[in-house]
């Protein structure tokens, strides 16, 4: 099997080359932009609080589709697995997706919907400060095609489940392309799970948000020992609504970009995440909206909670563009400190180049307050259960706000017992 | 029911309670007035464990426990309410699950079975009648956004659920208009029986004309300068806290 160090990107490149894989002309463009900015280091800007040294320093094998899984117990009625990266059709059940639904592996798109992947790859995905997306651009094998046709709705959730398999360190980089048409409706749920190897994860998703289409889409993420490098990069056509949530129930390390570019008047965005990191855990969201026409709303809410020995990073990024004239937009982040040695940097950040808008962005990082633990005490509630109670309150906030009443449940399955184990000091990678 | 010998607390270099000694038998009101600053809320908040205080005391008992070796909680599941001079705002949790959580927590000390939330709920229904609360404050989260005199009835609502031993109240007449302050004495009276006991902090004598206190106590600079019957409140809203001070070398009359 292939052996595969991230810094001999050149070589192995030159070594695919001879297999004459998909994309030629993509892939060389993708090593180039890679070429040209470089892997991060201690120096990139983007990459100041995460440190991906060790990813950078292992030698991993290249995924393959057939490694042995333990699929969790999942009562999703649309169900897509994803093993090592490649779809597994076999694990899946897809039979009930309605009519104008097309999920196939990346590699079956390419040779029955030809148009559309070259109409999206790599047209969405940003290269220029993201080189991991780069790095997937340059190597991918495979990944998921979904197109949901206009006018199509997909109320009840359809869920993709990525998992990775039992063996040897493994690199997977899968590309996935969803393209929600005109008036469609979709609501999306993918889940990463990570299993006990040291597989590093560098996933690419482009999507689309078509006329007056809604996608709600949530990502949710405990990788254990695993790590993630997931970039989101969407865009957002006229009138249309994309709401996002991301939530982290912790990882050896988890980063996210998530950029949302609302293209086109009257299009909304909501990015609204919830990080949970423990000891040995590190999960960096970097979220960035891109208003790049008049009249769009964008809103996000991230709150971290870090228990004893985590470490969070948020960095939300808001850039109104001279064409962004009537925007409304605001980034918060709010973090929940539960033991003293815990670390978070935040960084709201705001560029607006338009005179008529309405932005607003800011953080907090406190404490439990011991006002409010007294009050709950003071009426019986034990110590335990009062924080119990507090961590919950804070995180669910953020359940509150997603009005899909089906993913929020199956977020909250999960989120809840996550958020009991970290208020009672439990969480760990 | 509550017995204090020479309790002192400070915080830091500052000594705010300097020598506190008072017993509450079973079935006593009591009230405890005094001026600003004088240390009612810091012996409220002591007594219901609030930490922060450097403490000594040579008794300080409830129902026979030495209360310092008591938590919060515990002395809540014993019986022990204080209703908040300030009560606190806690966004994100629903009066009803804090009730609940509240009730359970005090059953299981029992060793009763918790309350599912539809008894649960009938059961509050009937109380907030009482405190005149409307059924929607339920959902809603606990204190947050609550006009002043709502959170004073929310506490009221608290201890009716709770029925506690002691409840100590805590200015909770304080910024009420006239109807709900008969609301909230309606409830501190049917609370009152030969087995509980009540202590009230107040500034004012129109909640003891509702609530006719056993005994009267004046806190003044962390010490019980004075206790009378409660003529001894009716006198003071007369002459005000000067006049103590011209007496102050007189014996307490206990
Ligand atoms: N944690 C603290 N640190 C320092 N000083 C404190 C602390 N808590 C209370 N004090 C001081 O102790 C004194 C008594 O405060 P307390 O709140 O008990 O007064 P009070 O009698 O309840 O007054 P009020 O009638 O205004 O409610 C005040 O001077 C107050 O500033
Ligand atoms: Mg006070």
């Amino acid at each position: 099997m292939n052996a595969f160090a991230i810094p001999d990107f050149e070589r192995q490149f030159d070594v695919r080359r001879e297999q004459a894989p998909a994309f030629p002309d993509y892939r060389q463009k993708s090593l180039d932009d890679l070429r040209q900015q470089g892997l991060p280091g201690a120096k990139t800007e983007d990459w100041k609080y995460t440190s991906v040294r060790e990813v950078l320093g292992e030698t991993f094998v290249e995924a393959t589709p057939a490694a042995p899984v333990a699929v969790p117990e999942c009562a999703a009625r649309h169900l897509a697995v994803m093993v090592n990266g490649y779809l597994n059709t076999d694990l899946s059940r897809l039979e009930d997706l309605p009519e104008g639904v097309t999920l196939c592996s990346l590699a079956a798109a390419r040779d029955n919907h030809r148009d559309q992947v070259d109409a999206m790859l790599g047209r969405v995905v940003r290269h220029d400060r993201h080189p991991f997306a780069a790095l997937n651009g340059a190597f991918f094998r495979d990944g998921l095609f979904l197109d949901v046709a206009p006018g199509t709705q997909v109320q009840e959730p359809l869920v993709v489940l990525w998992l990775s398999g039992a063996g040897d360190a493994a690199l997977i980089q899968p590309r996935v392309l969803v393209r929600v048409g005109e008036g469609a409706e979709l609501a999306l749920m993918e889940q990463h799970r990570g299993s006990a190897a040291g597989h590093f994860t560098n996933q690419v998703s482009e999507i689309l948000v078509g006329d007056n289409a809604g996608l709600t889409q949530v990502q949710l993420q405990d990788t254990g020992k695993e790590q993630l490098v997931c970039g989101t990069h969407v865009r957002c056509s006229r009138d249309s609504r994309y709401r996002a949530q991301t939530i982290d129930l912790g990882g050896k390390l988890i980063r996210n970009d998530l950029a949302i570019s609302l293209d086109q008047p009257g299009a909304e965005a909501d990015a609204d995440g919830v990080f949970l990191a423990g000891r040995d855990q590190h999960v960096d969201n970097h979220l960035r909206v891109d208003h790049r026409a008049p009249n769009c709303d964008s809103s996000a809410l991230y709150k971290g909670l870090l228990g004893g020995g985590g470490r969070g990073v948020f960095n939300g990024k808001l850039i109104v563009h001279p064409e962004g004239q009537k925007t409304r937009a605001e980034q918060t982040n709010h973090n929940l400190l539960l033991a003293r040695d815990v670390e978070i940097d935040t960084k709201p950040e705001l560029e607006i180049y338009a005179d008529d808008v309405k932005c607003s962005h800011g953080s907090t990082s406190g404490e439990l307050d011991p006002d409010q633990l007294f009050y709950l005490r003071s009426r019986g509630i034990d110590s335990p259960e009062a924080r119990a109670l507090l961590v919950r309150s804070f995180a669910l906030e953020i359940s509150e706000r997603m009005n899909h009443s089906r993913l929020r449940d199956l977020v909250g399955e999960q989120l809840e017992p996550a958020l009991d184990r970290l208020a009672r000091n439990e969480l760990e990678g | 029911m509550l017995s204090i010998r020479n309790l002192r607390a400070r915080v830091g270099e500052t000594e705010i309670l300097k020598g506190i000694s008072l017993e509450v038998n079973p079935g006593e009101v009591h009230a405890v007035m005094g001026p600003n600053g004088s240390g009612k809320s810091t012996l409220a908040r002591i007594l219901s464990g609030r930490e922060g205080y450097e403490i000594t005391a040579d008794k300080l008992e409830y129902m026979g426990h030495d209360l310092l070796e008591m938590t919060p909680e515990e002395r809540a599941r014993e019986g022990l309410f204080m209703a908040f001079q300030y009560p606190v705002e806690i966004p994100g949790i629903s009066n009803i699950q804090f009730l609940r959580t509240a009730y359970n927590s005090v059953r299981k000390h029992r060793g009763e079975e918790p309350l599912d939330s539809v008894d649960f709920l009938a059961m509050v229904k009937s109380r907030l009648k009482e405190v005149d609360i409307d059924q929607s404050f339920l959902r809603r989260s606990v204190n947050t956004d609550f006009s002043g005199g709502e959170k004073k009835r929310n506490e009221m609502l608290q201890m009716l659920v709770l029925e506690p031993r002691l409840a100590i109240l805590d200015e909770t007449d304080s910024g009420l208009d006239i109807d709900a302050l008969a609301t909230v004495a309606g409830s501190i009276n049917s609370l009152r029986s030969e087995d509980r006991s009540i202590v009230m902090v107040t500034h004012y004598q129109r909640l003891l004309d509702y609530v006719v206190p056993d005994h009267v106590h004046i806190l003044a600079d962390g010490r019980i300068v004075k206790s009378g019957k409660a003529d001894l409140a009716q006198k003071l809203e007369k002459k005000g806290y000067g006049w103590l001070a011209e007496h102050a070398g007189e014996e307490a009359e206990a």
